[in-house]
C-alpha cells in the first residue's frame, strides 16, 4: 500500500503513475541505459545501506572476508579486540588489492606489489629509511586502509553506507526491521550463514532480479514444473494449493524502498511446518521447535514465524527470503546487462544434523543455479532483457496489477510499486 | 545422432573392472547427456544412488548436511529431476540448450568393497540465446557392479571454476 | 608446544603454552599479552613487536634473517638481546623461552 505522503500521479522520466486510474508504467530504459547506471551508482548504490555480510560470517577476533559491495572491493573484518570493520581493499600506496585471499584469520594485511603493511584495524604498520618519506609520514592516518564511511548493524546483519551522511540504519530500514526479528527470531542461540555460497551472474539488469525475488504472480507459470514435483512429494494437487496461497498473501510496503510479500505456501518450513515427507522424526523435531519457539515469542507470533512465508526486499538490492529455507541474497550491477548474484543459505546455530540437512535440501529442490526453479527465473529475467532491446517501439512495463484494490495480495505488484516509487525519488526528484 | 545406442559398452568382467572399462562408461554417459537421453542416463544410476554437485572450490568430501551446495539429490529427487527436464516447463531448458561434454583423466582411485571410487576430469560446453559457457572441474563416482553392468552409486561433481559466473544456472546435468 | 614467559616492563610475569610453528609474537598478542604491538600482524614491517630475549636463551635462537636485522634497526633501544618476536617460532627445543617486553615500541 503507498503511503500518505506518495503523490497519486507521476509523470516522471521512466516511473509514470496514475493511481486513481489504477496504472503504472516503467520505462526499459531505466534497465538499459548506461546512463541511468551510473546515476544509479551515485544517487542509489553510493547512499543507500548495502548489506556487507553476517556477524556469523567471522566467528573469531582476525577473521576476516574480501567481498565486492556496490562496486567496490571491500575487507570485512575484525580487530585483534573483536570490532568490526569495513575497509576498501585497496592499497593507500598505489591501488593494489591487498588482501587477496576470499576470507582467513590474520593479525594485519600485507600488500603484495611494494610491502607496504598494515595493521588488521587498517593503521599503515610499515617502517621505511628516513629521509625516504617526511617526517612523521602516515602519522595522519592519510596511508592507513580506507574505510568504507559508514559500517552499522542490526540483529548480526551489518550493512555499510558510502555516504557519510546517510540516516542511520535503524532508521533506514523502517518496516524491514520488523521483518528481520522475524528472520532471527527462529532460533533461541542466534542465526549463522550456512558455508558454501552461490555465486553466478544473470545477464539481465539488476532491478530484474528485485522484482522477480518478490514476485508470487509467476509461480504457477514459471514454476509449474517445480510445483508439481513438490505436490507429489507432499501428495495434493497444485492447483487446489496455489489457489489457497492467494487468499493469505499480501503484498507490504514497508517504506523507503522495502517491500514483501507475505503469505501461506504448500512446502514444508524448517522453523515449523512438516510435510508428511518428513516422516514422524521430522514432525517430532518440528513439533519440538514449535514448542521452543512458542514458549520464548508468544503464540500470536511463534505462528506467524513458523506458518508464514515472506520474500522481502530491503533497497536497492539486498533479498531476504524466508520460505522453505531462509536465503539471504545480494547483487550488484557490473553493467546494465549484467549482475553479480551472491547467495547465501541462513540457518538457527545448533540445528541438528538432520534438521540441517532437512533445511538444505529443501533450499536446493528450489533455490539456487541447480535448483527446479531458479533457473528458470534466471531464464525470465535473461529473455526480458533481451525483449528490452525492442524498447523503441516498445518502451514501457506494466506494473499495474493490483494497484486499485484496498490490499493487494501477493500476486499482485503493491511490493514492485514500493521499490519503483523509491527509486523514481532518488533517481527522478534527486531525493 | 545416436551414436550411445550404437556403441554401448561391453559387459565387464565381475571381478573387476579395468580402468578402460570406466573410461568407456563415462564416455557414454557424455553421449547419453549430449543427446538428451535421459532416461537411458537414469537407468545408470543404482537404486538409491545420489548425484551432487557442491559449490565451486570446495572440498571433495565436503558434506551436504554442513554446506549449502548446488544439487544434493537422492534417488527419488535425480528422477525427478529427470522428469522435469523432460517437460516443456522446464524453461531454462525450452528449447533445449545444445551441449557438448569432455571426459579425460580417468583413474581408478581406490579399489573398494563398497565399489570403486573413479576420478575423471570434464569439461562442458552448453550453448543457448547465441551465448556458450563452460563448466569444468573434476567427478567422483562410486560404482557397483550389478549382472554384469557398471552401475553408478555416487557421482560427485566439483566444480574447479572460481564460481559459476558469467553465467547462472545448472540446468543441465553435468 | 613451548612454554614461553612474558617479563612486562614492572616486573609482572606471564607465562603461555605456544604450538609448534607460531611465532611468540602471534601467541602473545592472540594470548592477551600487553606491550607486543605487533602493528603489521608478523611481516617484518613495523619493528613494534620488539622483545628482549632473556640471555641465557639468545644464543639457542635461531639466527635472524636480513630482513629482520634490518627491520630491527627501526626498534626502539635494543641491544644484544634483541629480536623481533614475530620472527622466534616456537618448537619443543625452546620449551622455557624467557622474553621481557621494553616499556615501549615507538
Amino acid at each position: 500500500m503507498a503511503t500518505a505522503f506518495t503523490p497519486l500521479r507521476r509523470t516522471g522520466r521512466w516511473v509514470q503513475e496514475d493511481r486513481p486510474a489504477g496504472l503504472f508504467k516503467v520505462s526499459r530504459e531505466a534497465f538499459t541505459s548506461d546512463d541511468v547506471l551510473a546515476l544509479e551508482r551515485e544517487r542509489i548504490f553510493d547512499k543507500s545501506w548495502l548489506f556487507l555480510g553476517h556477524g556469523s560470517e567471522l566467528k573469531q577476533p582476525n577473521d576476516y572476508l574480501t567481498r565486492r559491495v556496490g562496486g567496490r572491493e571491500l575487507i570485512f573484518n575484525r580487530d585483534r579486540k573483536g570490532e568490526f570493520h569495513a575497509f576498501l581493499n585497496t592499497c593507500p600506496h598505489r591501488g593494489a588489492i591487498v588482501a587477496r585471499e576470499k576470507c582467513g584469520n590474520a593479525l594485519g594485511f600485507k600488500c603484495f606489489y611494494h610491502g607496504w603493511s598494515f595493521n588488521n584495524n587498517g593503521k599503515y604498520a610499515t617502517r621505511t629509511p628516513p629521509g625516504v618519506y617526511p617526517e612523521g609520514f602516515g602519522n595522519d592516518g592519510s596511508v592507513d586502509l580506507a574505510r568504507v564511511p559508514r559500517i552499522e548493524s542490526y540483529r548480526d546483519f551489518f550493512f555499510v553506507n558510502y555516504d557519510p551522511n546517510a540516516i542511520g540504519l535503524h532508521e533506514y530500514l523502517a518496516g524491514a526491521r520488523e521483518v528481520l526479528d522475524l528472520v532471527a527470531d527462529h532460533s533461541p542461540n542466534g542465526m549463522e550463514i550456512i558455508g558454501g555460497t552461490q555465486e553466478y551472474s544473470i545477464r539481465a539488469n539488476w532491478k530484474l532480479l528485485v522484482e522477480n525475488s518478490f514476485d508470487g504472480y509467476h509461480a504457477m507459470e514459471t514454476h509449474g514444473t517445480y510445483f508439481e514435483y513438490l505436490m507429489s512429494v507432499i501428495g495434493t494437487s497444485v492447483n487446489d494449493d496455489i489457489a489457497g496461497m492467494e487468499d493469505v498473501s499480501r503484498g507490504i510496503d514497508l517504506g523507503n524502498g522495502h517491500a514483501m510479500i507475505e503469505g501461506r505456501a504448500p512446502w514444508g518450513r524448517p522453523i515449523g511446518r512438516a510435510i508428511p515427507a518428513w516422516g514422524e522424526d521430522g514432525k517430532a523435531e518440528i513439533d519440538a521447535i514449535v514448542t521452543e519457539l512458542t514458549d520464548r515469542v508468544g503464540e500470536t507470533r511463534a505462528h506467524r514465524i513458523a506458518n508464514r512465508d515472506r520474500n522481502m526486499g530491503i533497497f536497492p538490492s539486498l533479498v531476504i527470503n524466508d520460505i522453505m529455507a531462509i536465503t539471504v541474497r545480494t547483487f550488484y550491477p557490473e553493467a546494465p546487462d549484467l549482475m553479480n548474484v551472491s547467495s547465501w543459505a541462513l540457518a538457527p546455530v545448533g540445528e541438528s544434523r538432520e534438521a540441517r540437512k532437512r533445511r538444505l535440501d529443501n533450499f536446493l529442490e528450489f533455490l539456487g543455479p541447480g535448483g527446479f526453479a531458479t533457473p528458470d527465473d534466471v531464464e525470465a529475467l535473461e529473455s526480458a532483457q533481451r525483449g528490452y532491446a525492442a524498447a523503441k517501439f516498445a518502451p514501457w512495463n506494466d506494473i499495474s496489477r493490483g494497484l486499485l484494490k484496498e490490499q493487494p495480495g501477493g500476486n499482485d505488484e503493491a511490493q514492485m510499486r514500493a521499490f519503483w516509487r523509491a527509486w523514481a525519488a532518488r533517481m527522478e526528484d534527486g531525493k | 545422432m545416436s551414436t550411445a545406442t550404437q556403441f554401448a559398452p561391453n559387459p565387464v568382467a565381475t571381478a573387476q573392472p579395468a580402468r578402460a572399462d570406466y573410461e568407456d562408461f563415462l564416455y557414454h554417459e557424455a553421449a547419453l547427456l549430449d543427446e538428451w537421453r535421459l532416461d537411458e542416463w537414469f537407468a545408470l544410476f543404482a537404486e538409491g544412488a545420489i548425484y551432487e554437485v557442491p559449490t565451486a572450490g570446495a572440498k571433495d568430501d565436503v558434506d551436504s548436511a554442513e554446506a549449502l551446495f548446488y544439487v544434493a539429490d537422492d534417488y527419488g529427487r535425480l528422477r525427478h529431476r529427470v522428469e522435469r527436464l523432460k517437460k516443456s516447463g522446464a524453461h531454462s531448458e525450452f528449447p533445449r540448450s545444445d551441449s557438448a561434454r569432455l571426459v579425460s583423466n580417468v583413474r581408478i582411485l581406490e579399489r573398494g568393497e563398497a565399489g570403486d571410487l573413479v576420478g575423471c576430469t570434464f569439461v562442458t560446453y552448453r550453448s543457448k540465446n547465441d551465448l556458450t559457457d563452460v563448466f569444468f572441474g573434476h567427478m567422483l563416482y562410486r560404482f557397483t557392479v550389478i549382472e554384469g553392468a557398471l552401475r553408478i552409486t555416487d557421482k560427485r561433481v566439483m566444480l574447479d571454476m572460481n564460481n559459476l559466473r558469467p553465467q547462472g544456472r545448472i540446468s543441465i546435468i553435468l | 608446544m613451548a612454554t614461553v614467559t612474558f617479563i612486562a616492563a614492572d616486573g609482572g610475569e606471564k607465562a603461555l603454552d605456544i604450538t609448534d610453528g607460531f611465532s611468540v609474537m602471534e601467541g602473545a598478542v592472540r594470548g592477551g599479552i600487553d606491550g607486543i604491538d605487533a602493528d603489521c600482524g608478523g611481516e617484518v614491517s613495523c619493528a613494534t613487536c620488539h622483545v628482549h630475549v632473556a640471555a641465557d636463551w639468545i644464543a639457542r635462537l635461531a639466527a635472524p634473517s636480513e630482513d629482520e636485522k634490518d627491520m630491527l634497526g627501526y626498534a626502539v633501544d635494543t641491544d644484544e638481546c634483541s629480536r623481533l618476536s614475530c620472527q622466534i617460532f616456537l618448537t619443543p627445543e625452546l620449551d622455557g623461552l624467557v622474553v621481557h617486553i621494553p616499556p615501549t615500541q615507538r
